[in-house]
């Protein structure tokens, strides 16, 4: 009994995304995945002021919203050699560790929750029990009934209203939901408690870059905040005071309550342990430039490549083994469609060829999708959390392993277990508890700098185009929420000649390769149980456990 | 009535609970007891508009702006102001189910919901470049904007094109109005926009019944009726001739003009210096980085390169600029009238000396009759 | 000489004898003012809006020099606002030198061949200067276009000035201009056409020069008297 069936738009993530699936007897025997918005921002940028191009990149996506920033001005950095001041080493390392947090927080409270929270089963807990439940998980401080009550009424006056708003047509009541009320209860009110957190904890951004979404504050050659104890209008006492405060305020949320709920919710999902493994080659290209040295030396989370599941090898990454296959994706390039291109020399030519719309289902045999297909060595490759906590965790990492070990006793089993939808899950808790405890110490640092009356953010020596050589190629990586990203640029007189983004989401997103072997997405939806393939609970599920980010990964 | 008490009681809440929660609320809000009774009736006439918010090209800057909101924020604007309908980034169904929730709402509340739009709208080539649930996002902008009876658009890129917009349009991306001429459209460019305008427009529009005062490129004239500039913090170092000349300088630390550094501020109407962001805690200039100028109709274009003041000429390279181009033409011009003069002076080298003749003949000429000459 | 008028096509232009030989008085005396107000305000309008453009001076020594500098420019702006409309009287209701009627027609066919005969002058095609009163008619193109020039600079410099109250009936009377090509570009504008405006001087000055020692029509003294000697011979 072979169904193939559809899910556009994928909701709760960024962007565009769209899932087909072909479905026999309850389960998933193949899938492509598509991706259908596509603006061109390689090709605008092309000609531009590269000091300018951060500033374009950023809005790939608003809601990593620093990350291609960091690999803009990284790439351009690299193609002319610029060194930054460590102070504002530091001030990157403040801004990407918050992002990551809070992103995190995001992605678990209000994309993923209610793949596994019933809302409306909420409605039937106990408050007494729900307020026994939060007590015994952790000392946070919304554990009473009276305040599990005062939820529960809220929700229900919503209901009552007949408008469920966002929550019209969802999953309620699907086999698939497991948790009792209680736990419902609680995460609903955790979905309303993460909603407040999250908009306090990323100020860190606007005291460091005025603003988030969309930070401005990012220079070639340094950072735009200026740094003077005794001035009003620079990073002082006061304003590190605060972002002191937004820190272990994130801080006591994550460890009260994110990583608490991880550990409560998963034995009752313990089956997705088993559900969502890919291909299993795992990539991370290293960051958080941790001591003198800066960036890209002495990173806190190491780089590297983990191929086939084998955790006893961690290989080094070398950017040139990168390429990106256009095949089955609506671009052409100069040289045929079947070779794969390195950034450097890569193209975004755009040319659709799918259906014409309106249209049910796209031309699987051929291209159908805007993201492209990177390979690293030719392997596909997954990227995220989950790959930079087992690159970490193989490479034998302090914090991550211990973190890792405690999840996994916890839950009682063995590594095995991390590569699935439950495992991309918990590694992105794992590496949200981690970094949290982390950024203490770099702001620690930052201040411990500042004290040695060193108050420099920039280094202006190669600001100006006339100071820059004919031709320079460069190349910058940073490790964004999703996973390993990494920018490639050309630059002759003064101007952008090639700007080439290959994204977290591109290397999970995309499509298949000449050889026809599956993107990460495809491959992880492979044996998925479908319970009603007109609610497809199941395909969240596992797209969810990735945070795609399609604005992201088509640019 | 009691068709909203039945369902309340389907859900295991009674009259009595629902009462309590009222005050509960009013008590929250810090109003008197007598409100109880008001609260418990709007919750049950339940006014909330809905809304509808798309997504098309865009970065959801603007979406997750909106979950940086403060007054209200965006749980008790969802729970209690309006009925968010659709919004992919938030909602729970996916697919088919998520298409007829937004189907059901364009169909029940036809020229009643409120439209949102986040991302510029792609024209070229059909449409093809968005499509969601297989039709474009001109197809679905004109049924589901076309029946509102509002449009808000969000960011710049709504507005008028925002970052695809830019050169070369690769996807012939346009704004809202472009699609939608004639229709009643709030623009609320920024990149992303200022979620507090966003509120303060929703309520203007439940308070006042009509959407607010728009300025020529429909932007409210409350949050974009002046200039960054004029509102700026550091415009008096802007008229003292205090500016910052490179990156961490001492008027840099000083909080300095950044007009030096390509600051957008003069060219920029927005309420970023009075409003600031994330809940009035800062906002670009503040923070040390010029504006950029995000409001405004031809952003990105006109607004860049970053860093200079004023765009260069687009097809020219980087620094095609306004001085580079008219210091060729003053330049030219100079030696266009340098070599005439050179070529007549060589052309008519023979007639100089019976020039010099007449001339000394003219002044001998003059001065035997001086009074008629007078300046 | 290759082109001279006859007495017809003096117009109404008042002729007054010289005892010497024959002078004719051309500019009146407003035009004269208007040229040299028209001059100092463009020296004056450059230099302060070159310093807006960049601002070279930047010491605390002068406080307040930017807004000083915009004080000044705004001020030269609007005396160089009422010096061009002065003119654009002038262009009406003048005598004929100063008005519109000395422009050349292009329909008509001897003023066609007076223009080209200037070109040809102009290229090296021909050899000798023709003297003309009053302007030589390549001039008063030129001058229609420095016209022009002027009346975009007045309008983008009230439009920009008009920003600081959008509320206003300046923004009313001047922002449409936005509208067409956005704030930036006119900004961009008001910044080239002060080099177009240089591009002139040059053009201007030396052409005044060449044509006072070829033609000996004693132009330069003419904008600071009036009077220019009629070279009919
Ligand atoms: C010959 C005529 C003029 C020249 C050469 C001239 C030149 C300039 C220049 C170079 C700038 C700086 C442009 C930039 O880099 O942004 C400027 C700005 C400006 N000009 Fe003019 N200008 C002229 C006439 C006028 C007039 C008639 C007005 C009307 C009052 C005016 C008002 C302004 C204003 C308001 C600004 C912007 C000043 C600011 O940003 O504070 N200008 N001008
Ligand atoms: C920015 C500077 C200047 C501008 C914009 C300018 C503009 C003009 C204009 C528009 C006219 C036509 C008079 C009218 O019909 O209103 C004119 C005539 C004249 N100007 Fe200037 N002028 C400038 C500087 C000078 C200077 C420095 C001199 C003297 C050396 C000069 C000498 C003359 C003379 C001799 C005439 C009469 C030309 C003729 O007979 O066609 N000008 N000028
Ligand atoms: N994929 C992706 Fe991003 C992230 N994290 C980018 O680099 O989300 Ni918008
Ligand atoms: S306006 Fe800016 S923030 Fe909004 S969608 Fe466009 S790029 Fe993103
Ligand atoms: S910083 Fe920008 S907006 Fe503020 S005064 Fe200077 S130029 Fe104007
Ligand atoms: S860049 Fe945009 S956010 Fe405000 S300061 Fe300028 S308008
Ligand atoms: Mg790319």
């Amino acid at each position: 009994m072979a169904q193939k069936i559809v899910v556009d738009p994928i909701t709760r993530i960024e962007g565009h995304l769209r899932i087909e699936a072909q479905i026999e007897n309850g389960k998933i025997v193949d899938a492509w995945s598509s991706s259908t918005m596509f603006r061109g921002v390689e090709r605008i940028l092309q000609n531009r002021d590269p000091r300018d191009a951060w500033y374009y990149t950023q809005r790939f996506c608003g809601v990593c919203t620093t990350v291609h920033s960091i690999a803009s001005i990284r790439a351009v950095e690299n193609a002319l050699g610029i060194k930054i001041p460590f102070n504002a080493e530091m001030i990157r390392n403040i801004i990407m560790g918050i992002q990551n947090v809070q992103d995190h927080v995001i992605h678990f409270y209000h994309l993923h929750a209610l793949d596994w929270v019933d809302v409306v089963s909420a409605l039937n807990a106990d408050p007494a029990k729900t307020a026994a439940l939060q007590q015994s998980i952790s000392d946070w401080k919304f554990s009473s009934a009276d305040y599990f009550a005062g939820i529960q009424k809220r929700v229900a006056a919503f209901v009552g209203t007949g408008k469920l708003g966002p929550f019209t047509n969802g999953y309620w009541g699907h086999p698939a939901m497991k948790l009792p009320p209680e736990a419902n209860l609680m995460a609903v009110a955790h979905y309303l408690e993460a909603l407040q957190l999250q908009k306090e904890i990323i100020k860190i951004h606007a005291i460091l870059g005025s603003k988030n979404p969309h930070p401005q504050t990012f220079l070639v050659g340094g950072m735009a905040i200026p740094i003077d104890p005794n001035s009003q209008n620079a990073l002082n006492a006061d304003k590190i005071a605060q972002i002191k405060g937004y820190i272990a305020m994130a801080k006591e949320f994550v460890e009260q309550v994110y990583i608490p709920d991880i550990l409560a919710v998963a034995p009752f999902y313990l089956d997705w342990a088993g559900i969502g493994c890919g291909h299993k080659n795992y990539l991370s290209y290293g960051e958080f430039p941790d001591d003198n040295r800066g960036y890209p030396e002495g990173f806190w989370l190491p780089a590297g490549v983990i191929v086939n599941g084998d955790l006893s090898k961690v290989m080094p990454v070398d950017h040139k083994k990168v390429t990106e296959y256009v095949t089955h994706s609506w671009y052409e390039y100069s040289g045929g469609d079947g070779v794969g291109k390195h950034p450097w020399e890569g193209e975004t030519n755009w040319k659709y060829t799918g259906p014409q719309p309106p249209y049910e289902f796209l031309d699987t045999d051929n291209k159908y999708s805007w993201v492209k297909s990177p390979r690293y060595d030719d392997k596909p490759m997954e990227v995220g959390p989950l790959s930079r906590m087992l690159v970490a965790y193989a490479s034998g990492h302090k914090e991550v392993k211990q973190t890792v070990d405690f999840v996994l006793s916890q839950l009682g089993a063995g590594p095995a277990v991390l590569f699935s939808t439950l495992g991309r899950t918990a590694a992105r808790a794992v590496e949200t508890l981690i970094t949290i405890n982390k950024m203490g110490q770099w702001l620690d640092k930052l201040v411990a700098n500042i004290k040695t009356g060193d108050y420099s953010i920039h280094n202006g020596k190669l600001w100006e185009p006339e100071t820059w050589p004919a031709q320079a190629n460069g190349y910058g990586f940073h490790e964004a929420p999703r996973g390993a990203l990494g920018h490639w640029i050309v630059i002759e007189n003064k101007n952008i000649k090639n700007y080439q983004a290959v994204v977290p989401t591109t290397w999970n997103a995309g499509p298949r390769d000449p050889s026809g072997t599956r993107g990460q997405y495809e491959e992880a939806l492979i044996g998925t149980p479908i319970a009603d393939p007109e609610r497809p609970l199941e395909i969240l599920r596992t797209m969810h456990s990735f945070d795609p980010c399609l604005a992201c990964a088509v640019h | 009535m009691g068709d909203f008490s039945d369902l309340l009681e389907s859900h295991g809440v009674t009259r009595r609970e629902f009462l309590k929660y009222c005050s509960a609320l009013g008590a929250a809000l810090a109003l008197p007891l007598s409100m109880t009774a008001k609260i418990a009736e709007a919750i049950e006439s339940d006014t909330r508009p809905p809304v509808i918010w798309l997504e098309f090209q865009d970065c959801a800057g603007d979406s997750e702006s909106l979950l940086r909101a403060n007054r209200p924020t965006v749980g008790d604007l969802v729970l209690d102001h309006i009925s968010l309908d659709y919004h992919e980034t938030i909602m729970a169904a996916a697919g088919h189910q998520a298409e007829a929730s937004q189907q059901a709402t364009v169909e029940k509340y036809k020229g009643k919901y409120i439209c949102i739009v986040e991302g510029s709208i792609p024209t070229e080539a059909g449409g093809v470049y968005c499509t969601i649930g297989g039709r474009t996002a001109v197809d679905i902008l004109k049924q589901v904007g076309g029946n509102a009876a509002l449009i808000i658009a969000v960011g710049n890129c709504a507005a008028y094109g925002g970052l695809p917009a830019a050169h070369p349009n690769p996807t012939g991306a346009k704004g809202v109005s472009e699609i939608l001429p004639g229709k009643t459209i709030i623009n609320l460019p920024g990149c992303p926009m200022n979620v507090d305008n966003l509120t303060a427009t929703v309520v203007h529009y439940l308070t006042f019944g009509a959407a607010p005062a728009c300025d020529r490129h429909l932007r409210p004239l409350f949050a974009y009726g002046k200039r960054i500039h004029d509102n700026c913090e550091r415009r008096a170092h802007f008229d003292a001739g205090q500016y910052v000349e490179n990156w961490g300088d001492y008027g840099h630390r000083q909080g300095w003009c950044l007009y030096k550094m390509g600051c957008k501020g003069p060219e920029t109407f927005h309420n970023c210096p009075t409003l600031r962001w994330n809940e009035g805690l800062s906002w670009p200039v503040m923070a040390g980085h010029g504006c950029v100028g995000c409001s405004e109709p031809l952003f990105f274009d006109a607004m860049m390169p970053m860093y200079r003041r004023l765009p260069n000429v687009p097809g020219f390279g980087v620094e095609a600029s306004a001085v580079k181009i008219g210091t060729a033409i003053v330049g030219a011009s100079a030696a266009i009238f340098a070599a005439h003069g050179a070529v007549t002076t060589a052309r008519n080298w023979k007639k100089i000396g019976k020039a010099k003749a007449e001339a000394r003949e003219e002044i001998s000429h003059l001065n035997s009759d001086s009074d008629s000459e007078e300046s | 000489m290759a082109e001279t008028l006859n007495s017809s096509e003096t117009g109404g232009g008042r002729k007054f004898e010289c005892a010497a030989r024959r002078f004719l008085y051309i500019w009146e005396g407003p035009i004269r003012i208007i040229h040299w107000v028209n001059f100092f305000c463009i020296i004056i309008l450059s230099f302060t809006g070159w310093y807006i453009h960049d601002p070279f001076i930047t010491s605390t020594q002068h406080p307040y020099i930017m807004g000083n500098m915009r004080y000044v420019h705004y001020l030269t702006g609007v005396v160089f606002a009422v010096s061009f409309l002065a003119r654009s009287y002038w262009l009406l209701n003048g005598e004929y030198y100063a008005s519109w009627r000395m422009f050349p027609n292009p329909f008509d066919k001897k003023d066609r061949h007076t223009f080209w005969t200037f070109i040809r002058y102009y290229t090296f095609l021909s050899k000798d200067a023709p003297h003309i009163l009053g302007h030589n008619p390549v001039a008063v193109v030129a001058y229609i276009g420095l016209y022009a020039l002027f009346a975009f600079q007045i309008l983008s410099g009230f439009a920009l000035w008009s920003q600081a109250d959008p509320g206003g009936s300046l923004y009313a009377a001047t922002g449409w201009l936005f509208a067409i090509i956005g704030n930036q570009w006119v900004r961009w504008f008001h910044l080239l056409v002060m080099f177009l405006i240089g591009g002139f001087f040059i053009n201007h000055l030396y052409s005044v020069v060449l044509f006072d020692f070829k033609s000996k029509s004693g132009e330069v003294s003419s904008i600071f008297s009036g009077w220019k000697p009629d070279r009919r011979d």
